[in-house]
């Protein structure tokens, strides 16, 4: 099948790629991911005395033998990861060239591919004011183009309720994982209370946001009726250099907000422009950030 | 508040059009953007609140609408009216004269003056008039009656005080000669009082109010200075300098007397008890010439007279030739003139004419026949020239002067009213002669006046008149020789009292001079006659007047000692009398005129507009 998202070298390079949660999470099958249980891994974890029933096969004959005692070998189990691909979908992700959700499913894919590549289970889900058809969670590089495909047909509408949407997202989620949100975060509602509810649950929380040039610098002055994509609401304005500067400012202040907030809850938060080439995204930056190896 | 106008509201029609305008012109572009909270805070911010902002955003259009309401109100030209009990035309006096310069905590007496008269036009009613008149040397009619108050604003604005002494007496009568003895018509005389010469004139029954402005005590001042050439002696000069303290207080005052280079020639120490005056007299030695100033060094209230000039011109001598019988008074007076020496000749023949006239620069026939003359300057009394010009037939007995020529320079200060002549010849000036004291069937007095021939005939015998003992006599014979015998010096000078004219003799026909004044403007004037009167000294200093090549000085001063005295002069009453023929007084109705503050108003909102259409607001 035809992938439109990205060409056959980028995701050789993908291949090479690992994603990095900072939590340990108990997977669902095994890999080669250290999860809390202990279990059938490689990597020894502590004794303990031997109970009637235990596996003989884990019992330390060497100390049998110094001790005359049974005390059976603990290992640590390696499972799998559970990457969740949350994608913002509202109104507001059609601005920007290219727009700010086709580089959302992009680098989604990317981060899928390399998940699913790297044996862990990718779900998907896109949301604007209310939670979209989730992908859920699966395993098996088969599963990427049924990946590519969700992304591809996802569509922008609607407004956007991080809040609400994260926080029901948290709550439906069975198990934990890494999510990574990716969105531009401009929700007048706020953003606080939905990420609080992901990195308080099971959740290592990766924040992309994603910002298109104009949103920072907007290429418009003189008189104006601004009108909001998501809310239909419209305000009449006229728009002078003083303005503007208190407007990129206030843009500044935001994204400072977001930063610091994310850096209060241990989030992960990387913001990026729709000017920087995905791939480059990708490759250097998520790397240079530890959320790739 | 009254609208003149009030067919101006039909402007107020323009608003619609105003609005519809900025409907049509005023098209917001949409654009689209991912979230409008962040562009709210800064509208917050940067406005306030929104309604702030609704307010910034249509400041524009409710700016040109109140554009609009201003110029229409503008138009409809409202007035504040008040009612007053003075209803009268009014003849305003302005002192204007150098005492009018002292210095006072509210600014110079004139200022207040100014003021005052301000205040004055403004309380003019309705329908009523204002003339104007300055009080200088001389009167003068600045604006004749009129209700402009715009005019007679600017016109007193426009007055400035000169350094003249005031003739406030003269501007006093001129002024009631305009009211007529009307009851609805009044004389205000707005000045600092220093004119004692008012109190004569009988003013109980005619609409006078006096303004008095005061202020400025403390004066020292030079109120004469003089310069003669000591006779007999080369290089020396005697000097005259009176001081004068018009203050309350003793001081002590530092005079000097420098040369035209500051050379110092004379220091001194002045100490003066109120009210003393010093006089100071010294001789100044050596090769002076130019301009001496005298000046008290001390900051008062009038520093005009603090200041006099002098200068030192070297007199050339002058021959006269008396030709005739002998005269006792004539000879006398001759004599008396300094660098004037006379020989005296019986008779005088035609041939030895030429030579007489290069060694005299005057002659002078005393009763006796001359022959016919061409050039020179003569003088010719009692006889007539052998020239077709002045015919003489016969004589008249006790003729009367019926006019004379005031303002010609041979008649300057010649006062000759009641002069009595025993008999005179007839003389009837013809076409190249002019005559300039007519007398009954007779020209007492005639002149020629030619580039080459300068000749003046004085038709009767003195010694058969009482000219010789009349105070015009030697005034008479001053005028005729400074005009008949030009200074011959290639520097001249003169003295004259600030706001005086001053008579200038050329020795070469000029047609232009140009005068430098204290101030170091050069200002040319055309001249159309020999001598050539100099009516604009207005400013105390020195004149330096270049015709040609001719340099005359002409000296400025004050000296006066009633413009120096500046102490507060006794209030001069104000006489009302009620109005003689009955007419009950109306109120007056005093208007504001308020357009030119709405004009300001509109000004500051075009402004304002115009600075949101630079921010682009």
């Amino acid at each position: 099948m035809q992938n439109t998202l990205f060409d056959a070298e980028f995701m050789r390079k993908l291949e090479t790629l690992r994603l990095l949660a900072r939590k340990v999470f108990r997977g669902q099958s095994q890999n080669d991911r250290t999860t809390l249980r202990r279990g059938m891994g490689l990597e020894f974890s502590d004794y303990r005395r031997y109970h009637a029933g235990d596996d003989f096969r884990y019992i330390d004959w060497n100390v049998y033998s110094r001790l005359d005692r049974l005390f059976l070998k603990i290992f640590t189990a390696e499972e799998d990861l559970t990457i969740y691909l949350l994608v913002d979908a509202s109104q507001s992700m059609q601005v920007g060239t290219p727009p700010k959700l086709d580089y959302a499913r992009r680098v989604a894919a990317a981060l899928g591919y390399i998940g699913l590549n790297g044996l862990d289970r990718v779900g998907a889900v896109s949301f604007a004011d209310e939670l979209g058809r989730p992908m859920p969670p699966q395993r098996g590089r088969q599963q990427i183009f049924a990946l590519f495909r969700y992304f591809e047909a996802l569509q922008c509408q609607g407004g956007t309720d991080l809040n609400r949407v994260l926080n029901n997202y948290a709550r439906q989620s069975s198990t934990g994982g890494l999510a990574i949100v990716l969105s531009d975060l401009l929700d007048p509602h706020g953003y606080s209370r939905g990420f609080d509810a992901l990195a308080y649950g099971r959740f290592d929380v990766l924040v992309i946001q994603l910002v298109d040039e104009t949103e920072i610098n907007p290429p418009f002055e003189g008189a104006l009726r601004l009108h909001d994509m998501e809310s239909a609401q419209q305000r009449r304005l006229t728009v002078n250099r003083r303005m503007l500067e208190l407007y990129r400012q206030k843009v500044v202040d935001y994204f400072t907000q977001i930063e610091t907030f994310c850096a209060k809850r241990n989030i992960e938060y990387l913001r990026a422009s729709t000017t920087v080439p995905f791939e480059d995204l990708i490759l250097r930056y998520l790397r240079r950030g530890f959320y790739l190896h | 508040m009254t609208w003149l106008n009030p067919i101006a509201f039909a402007f107020l029609a323009l608003i619609p059009v105003v609005l519809v305008l900025h409907a049509l012109r005023y098209r917001r572009r949409d654009v689209r953007v991912s979230t409008l909270f962040l562009w709210e805070s800064v509208l917050r911010e940067a406005h306030g609140s929104l309604g702030l902002q609704r307010l910034v955003q249509n400041l524009p259009l409710l700016l040109q609408l109140l554009l609009v309401c201003v110029l229409t109100a503008v138009l409809a030209n409202p007035v504040l009216t008040k009612t007053v009990a003075e209803n009268k035309d009014i003849v305003l006096v302005l002192d204007v004269s150098a005492s009018m310069q002292t210095r006072t905590p509210q600014g110079t007496r004139f200022s207040q003056a100014q003021q005052r008269a301000l205040d004055l036009l403004q309380e003019l009613p309705r329908g009523r008039q204002m003339a104007l008149i300055t009080a200088g040397r001389q009167p003068q009619v600045v604006s004749f009656y009129t209700s402009e108050k715009a005019v007679l604003r600017e016109v007193i604005t426009n007055q400035q005080p000169t350094d003249a002494p005031g003739n406030m007496r003269d501007a006093v009568l001129l002024a009631l000669s305009f009211t007529q003895g009307s009851g609805t018509q009044e004389v205000v005389i707005i000045g600092d009082g220093a004119y004692g010469a008012l109190l004569d004139l009988d003013l109980q029954h005619s609409q006078v109010r006096h303004i008095q402005v005061t202020g400025g005590e403390k004066n020292i001042g030079i109120t004469r200075m003089a310069l003669r050439k000591v006779p007999d002696a080369p290089d020396a000069y005697d000097m005259l300098i009176v001081v004068k303290n018009f203050s309350a207080q003793a001081v002590e005052v530092p005079l000097q007397v420098t040369a035209v280079l500051r050379k110092p020639l004379l220091e001194r120490y002045l100490q003066l008890q109120p009210g003393q005056e010093e006089v100071i007299v010294s001789t100044l030695t050596g090769p002076l010439k130019g301009i001496i100033q005298a000046e008290i060094v001390i900051d008062d209230d009038f520093p005009l007279d603090n200041r006099a000039y002098g200068v030192v011109a070297t007199p050339a001598q002058t021959w006269v030739l008396l030709v005739g019988e002998s005269n006792y008074f004539l000879e006398t007076l001759l004599t008396s003139f300094p660098g004037l020496l006379v020989n005296v000749a019986p008779q005088v023949a035609e041939e030895t004419l030429p030579r007489l006239l290069e060694a005299n620069q005057l002659i002078i026939f005393n009763g006796v026949q001359p022959p016919p003359l061409r050039r020179g300057n003569f003088l010719l009394l009692n006889t007539t020239p052998p020239d077709q010009r002045l015919p003489s037939h016969g004589t008249v007995t006790r003729p009367q002067v019926l006019d004379w020529q005031r303002q010609q320079p041979l008649l300057q200060f010649v006062e000759l009213t009641d002069l009595h002549i025993e008999e005179a010849l007839v003389v009837q000036p013809q076409a190249g002669a002019q005559s300039l004291i007519d007398g009954t069937g007779t020209s007492l007095l005639s002149v020629i006046d030619e580039p080459r021939l300068h000749l003046v005939t004085l038709a009767f015998d003195l010694m058969r008149s009482d000219l010789p003992l009349r105070v015009a006599f030697p005034i008479l014979l001053n005028n005729l020789l400074r005009w008949l015998n030009p200074q011959q010096d290639e520097m001249s000078a003169g003295y004259v009292q600030a706001g005086m004219s001053h008579t200038m003799f050329f020795d070469k026909p000029v047609t232009q001079a140009t005068v430098q004044d204290p101030q170091g403007k050069q200002r040319d004037y055309s001249v159309s006659g020999n001598p050539w009167i100099f009516t604009e000294a207005q400013r105390v200093g020195v004149y330096i007047v270049r015709a040609g090549e001719a340099k005359h000085y002409l000296v400025v001063n004050l000296l006066d000692e009633t413009e120096s005295d500046i102490n507060p002069a006794n209030k001069l009453p104000s006489f009302m009398p009620r109005s003689s023929n009955g007419t009950p007084q109306h109120a007056g109705i005093v208007e504001t005129p308020l357009w030119l503050y709405l004009l300001l108003g509109a000004v500051v909102v075009l402004l304002g507009e115009w600075y949101i259409w630079c921010r682009d607001f």
